[in-house]
């Protein structure tokens, strides 16, 4: 009797197992990266924000607005059939911020990357994305830095930059107001001395326009005494603010309750959760925002409606809209492209796609920077007496810029300044 | 003259930088606690006056002042007695890792219940604007500086003038002598623990309408707290009383010359004095180590 041995039997079993193997891959095409994500199951997407600290107010902002995102799309039948999960991580500072992104993406295999706040973790994100070619959404940081030299395809820019914010309230306030005198207060870390930068640009291109004091105050400074003496003995006409985080309102409960907001009061940025945890009454002033929960177009209503019911009749901040569009643009991408592999879904949103942000009319990315181009609102600050819908409802829209008939181009960082090559 | 109201406005602010460092020292001095928990429980001191300065209770300003503090030495009380007191005469580390918990869970207790947003809380009214003395004064800063007065006038007589004040002094100096006099230390104890904290949620009170009210609030009011106590002297009762107003006078002074530096100044105060008189400023009268 002729017995086969182990090793004789090895080879042919060994044969049959590559085969089948070969054949399952063989049923999905050719092996390709990324190619795996549209196998099926969820499509993962993960959302990176600081949920403490002294972004932490914005950062919850940040995760409800792509959550409610993700449920919507959910709720209507998925994305390409398959249903979306969000992975949410707590980045409090940007070395965490880097083990974090690095672990969504070489762990949880995350299809997409959203989120963050401050522009220090946002730069070390859109690094990672940029490496690993995963399409990144910034929902949340201004500064012009990750949108010139360091840009990349895979970044995509839904907040405003810094030229956006201050174009906006710039242009506006020295067309309404004949005031001419400008005291500038600058948070003294990179966002702030960012906006200080914009700003001066653009006050020194409008005619007749003086800047008589320039000062740089460190983060953190509860006690602002000193400075509205310093603003009082210059006497302005207008108190320029590039404060950031809770910075800002610190400064203008004192401004406003102590002093009683002697001068006209405009900045580079105010955040709303910000705003509404100070209390309409303790602040004053004309600021820029990307978007504000009263804008009068019937897509908007309906999505603040269904928000605020949702997050017990809060109703959704700038930040919140911001991620919130940021997703569904993103899957308004993957509908295109017909795949979640990034570098379809990075040609898709490239290729002049509109989308409709709830507004008067839709965005598209910047071919220069992928930067969202949008109108954004100016917003003045309601007067006491005013009346008011709820407690939230503390602003006044008093005009969109570029607005309805401009080129959106025109609030953005000019070609020549902007530094970004991304055929390199 | 602009250094002289530069100088004023110093002492003026330096007043809040007081109350905030107080309840930190007199704990330490008397019971031998570093209360990590501090600034927690100045946070709490806001939010509860909140709560009740708002729809629940719907108290005017000054009886908020009152209440609040109260109310937070209360429950400060109820956490002294069943954990923290197992800490005394041991490592004093196993005492600050124990408040240390505390302000973690403290804060998470916060968002939980008050959720993660500020809040809005806004001087009242009547203390708005400011007044001209020669020159311009906020009211409510004036206020400030008269509740802080009448805070160390009644600490003072409390503890030198009362027999409770007394046998504090004495428990912390020698518990075993004030124990064979057949007075039980315990209850002396969790009072101390209720005043410091109570002195604690008064700063987070006053403060409130000048920074805001927030979950992360009591974190950077704790490294204040801190070094203006390290400055005056660890467990001293007159040390975060000087400290309090040379640090609010130095960052004032920074702020007016040099604004870049005025975050950091107090930290280089704390080093120098450090390096100068390492007992503090005003000397450290840890009674109970004496």
């Amino acid at each position: 009797m002729h017995m086969i041995t182990r090793s004789q039997a090895m080879a042919p079993l060994a044969m049959a197992a590559a085969l089948a193997l070969t054949a399952g891959c063989g049923a999905l095409g050719q092996a390709k990266p990324g190619q795996g994500k549209d196998a099926g199951g969820p499509i993962t997407i993960g959302h990176l924000t600081p949920k403490s600290g002294f972004l932490g107010q914005l950062g919850a902002q940040d995760l409800a607005g792509a959550q409610f995102a993700v449920d919507e799309i959910n709720g209507s039948g998925g994305l390409l059939g398959r249903q979306v999960k969000l992975i949410s991580k707590d980045n409090v500072d940007p070395g965490v911020a880097v083990q974090n992104a690095t672990k969504l993406v070489e762990t949880n295999h995350v299809d997409a990357l959203f989120g963050e706040i401050s522009t220090a973790s946002g730069l070390v994100i859109a690094g990672i994305a940029d490496r690993s070619k995963t399409v990144y959404f910034n929902t949340g940081w201004n500064s012009n830095l990750g949108r010139g030299k360091n840009c990349s395809p895979y970044v995509f820019h839904i907040d405003g930059n810094n030229t956006m914010y201050v174009s906006t309230v710039g242009l506006s306030v020295t067309k309404n107001t004949k005031a001419n005198k400008y005291y500038m207060l600058t948070a003294d870390y990179a966002f702030g001395h960012d906006l200080r930068q914009e700003s001066k640009l653009l006050l020194s291109t409008v005619k007749g326009t003086q800047i008589v004091g320039d000062v740089l105050v460190p983060t953190g400074t509860s006690d602002y005494t000193t400075y509205i003496r310093r603003i009082q003995a210059a006497a302005p006409d207008t108190v320029w603010l590039n404060l950031a985080g809770s910075d800002q309102t610190t400064f203008l409960k004192q401004y406003t309750q102590e002093y009683g907001a002697p001068y006209n009061l405009t900045g580079g940025i105010l955040d709303t959760p910000g705003a509404w945890a100070a209390g309409r009454k303790n602040i004053a002033g004309v600021w820029p925002n990307p978007y504000y929960h009263k804008l009068d177009t019937p897509k908007n209503k309906e999505f603040v409606t269904r928000y605020r019911k949702a997050h017990g009749n809060v109703p959704p901040s700038a930040q919140a809209w911001q991620s919130y569009i940021a997703v569904k643009i993103w899957a308004e991408g993957v509908k295109k492209a017909g795949t979640v592999e990034d570098a379809k879904v990075v040609e898709a949103l490239r290729s002049g796609m509109e989308f409709d942000v709830l507004k008067k009319r839709p965005a598209s990315f910047r071919k220069l920077d992928n930067q969202l181009m949008y109108d954004m609102e100016v917003v003045k600050v309601k007067a006491p007496g005013e009346s008011a819908e709820d407690q939230y409802d503390i602003f006044d829209i008093v005009e969109e810029v570029p607005g309805v008939g401009q080129n959106l181009e025109a609030i953005q960082i000019p070609a020549a300044r902007s530094g970004c090559n991304m055929d390199k | 003259m602009d250094f002289l109201r530069f100088v004023l406005d110093g002492l003026v602010s330096g007043t809040l930088y007081v109350v905030i460092a107080l309840g930190l020292s007199i704990i330490f001095g008397m019971i031998g606690i570093v209360n990590f928990a501090h600034g927690i429980l100045y946070a709490l001191g806001a939010y509860l006056a909140l709560t009740v300065s708002g729809d629940v209770l719907g108290l005017p300003f000054g009886l908020t002042l009152i209440v609040a503090p109260i109310l937070v030495g209360l429950i400060a009380m109820m956490i002294e007695v069943p954990f923290l007191r197992r800490f005394y005469g041991l490592d004093p580390a196993l005492g600050l890792l124990f408040t240390f918990g505390l302000m973690l869970v403290g804060e998470g207790a916060i968002r939980m219940i008050w959720g993660p947003t500020g809040i809005p809380f806004g001087i009242p009214d009547f203390l708005s604007g400011s007044v001209d003395l020669g020159f311009q004064y906020s009211i409510y800063r004036l206020f400030i500086v008269g509740v802080t007065i009448a805070v160390i006038a009644g600490l003072w007589l409390f503890f030198n003038k009362t027999p409770v004040g007394l046998i504090i002094r004495a428990g912390s100096r020698d518990g075993e002598m004030v124990r064979l006099l057949g007075i039980s230390l315990k209850p002396i104890f969790t009072l101390v623990f209720g005043i410091g904290a109570a002195l604690a949620a008064l700063g987070g009170v006053l403060a409130a309408p000048l920074a805001g009210v927030q979950p992360a609030m009591g974190t950077d009011v704790l490294t204040i707290a801190f070094v203006v106590v390290v400055i005056g002297g660890l467990g001293s009762f007159w040390g975060p009383v000087g400290a309090g107003l040379l640090v609010g006078v130095v960052v004032t002074l920074t702020a007016a010359y040099a604004p870049v530096f005025s975050q950091a100044s107090m930290f280089v105060l704390m080093i120098a004095v450090l390096l100068v008189r390492p007992r503090g400023l005003f000397g450290q009268k840890w009674e109970m180590f004496e």
